[in-house]
């Protein structure tokens, strides 16, 4: 159940969209306003490079401005609607990336700057703070340790099978199997909670 | 289901999650991306997937995107990067209403005989055809000058959500949307207008398409996203 503070936001950008599918200028602008900072932060975490992540903002609100009229309000809230555009963009970048080089472990990638690494939680510190506006934090605090590190490092920071395995220096059909158990049991726990998606 | 579909099904969930999260490599993560193309309930596991997971974002520190990202969006859609004057928004752009015009003429001029032999209306009249911006037209409206009944018909197939209608509401010059009525994606309406139809079409700004709960809107207004949208042509 989402708080009311944060289902407060969504009906104001559920109404933008609606705007923005009429094609309102206005509303677009507000609507990028208020969302951009938060799928910014979310771009960048995965792609970790400030000209991508800004090329990927201006794809997904181009896209946003000419299908926001597909937007169902019914299925999703706006902000994850929206997030789940983004995100999807960032991965099939970066997973198209991993093909082209040889280094797994992105760790040592030092395109990172300061201000989206530094002050920023850790990726479990976010899973619990971001899980508690969907209200799935007992859902994600009730999977075993690895296991939820592992879907942290997965959503927050894009890595992949291979990358994981690498971070947690695990065998990778171990680290896929932890995985698959960890989502497989996020799901009942949602499912139980009557939040399905 | 039988035990070998609700193994696939368990499977295909897994490997939409996997996509959602982002942990699949490039060629399982393309060929399932196809695949999601195709077949809409791949397309729905993966969707499910990532709005449940995408509430996580929600604990991340906003960063605040240089300036000449919302340029470039501006430059992309081909939108004035002029400060924006009052009212500067669709419904006061002419050239829009132009561009929305002839292409309601054009649909018209595909579409006439087959409106005209099936339902011949009075001489003159109002059209609109309904569309998404930038997408091809889903329904045509029609009205006969001095007529009270507006007839709405399906140019291409629509899915509506379980449990949700369709609505039509005529957009004025100035004030609130006025609801005309359901319209049904497959059978379109018939509906009967409170006044005849110039009074009610030949000034406004254009008629538009909601989703609403079954029955219509509870408020009178608008209250789910506007589907579609399109200017009235006179003819």
């Amino acid at each position: 159940m989402a708080d009311a503070a944060s289902s407060a936001r969504n009906a104001g950008l559920g109404e933008l969209l609606a705007r923005t599918a009429l094609a309102d200028q206005r509303a677009f602008a507000e609507l990028y306003r208020r969302t951009s900072p938060h799928l910014y932060a979310v771009a960048l975490r995965i792609v970790r490079e400030r000209p991508l992540a800004e090329e990927i903002l201006q794809e997904a609100y181009v896209s946003v401005w000419h299908h926001a009229g597909t937007y169902a309000a019914a299925k999703s809230q706006p902000l994850t609607w929206l997030t789940a555009i983004v995100r999807n963009r960032c991965l099939d970048q970066v997973r198209r990336r991993d093909v082209d080089t040889v280094t797994l472990d992105r760790d040592d990638d030092d395109a990172q700057g300061p201000e989206f690494a530094g002050t920023d939680p850790t990726p479990e510190q976010l899973i619990v703070a971001g899980a508690d506006a969907q209200g799935v934090r007992a859902c994600v605090e009730s999977l075993p340790g690895t296991t939820r590190q592992a879907i942290a490092l997965a959503f927050y920071q894009g890595l992949s099978h291979a990358e994981l395995a690498a971070h947690l220096h695990e065998p990778l059909g171990t680290v896929k199997s932890w995985l698959r158990r960890g989502l497989e049991r996020l799901k009942a726990c949602l499912d139980r909670l009557g939040i399905s998606a | 289901m039988n035990l070998a579909d609700a193994g696939r099904r368990r499977r295909l969930d897994l490997l939409a999650a996997e996509h959602a999260l982002g942990t699949l490599p490039w060629r399982a993560r393309a060929r399932l991306t196809a695949v999601a193309a195709r077949e809409p309930v791949v397309a729905a596991a993966i969707e499910d997937w990532q709005w449940r997971l995408a509430g996580l974002a929600e604990g991340l520190t906003p960063i605040a995107p240089p300036d000449r990202v919302y340029a470039a969006i501006l430059a992309r859609l081909g939108l004035v990067t002029a400060p924006e004057r009052r009212g500067a928004g669709l419904w006061n752009r002419l050239g829009f209403w132009r561009a929305a015009a002839i292409a309601s003429f054009a649909a018209l001029l595909v579409l006439g005989v087959s409106i005209w032999t099936a339902a011949p209306p009075a001489p003159g009249g109002y059209v609109v055809t309904l569309a998404a911006p930038g997408a091809s037209p889903v329904f045509v409206a029609s009205a006969g000058r001095g007529e009270r009944t507006l007839r709405v018909r399906p140019l291409a197939p629509v899915t509506v959500p379980p449990g949700r209608a369709l609505e039509l509401w005529a957009l004025p010059a100035s004030g609130n949307p006025i609801a005309l009525g359901l319209v049904d994606a497959e059978a379109g309406a018939v509906l009967t207008l409170a006044t005849p139809s110039d009074a009610l079409l030949a000034g406004a700004k254009g008629l538009a398409v909601s989703l609403e709960p079954p029955g219509g809107s509870p408020t009178g207004q608008p209250t789910g996203p506007i589907l579609w949208t399109g200017a009235i042509v006179p003819i």
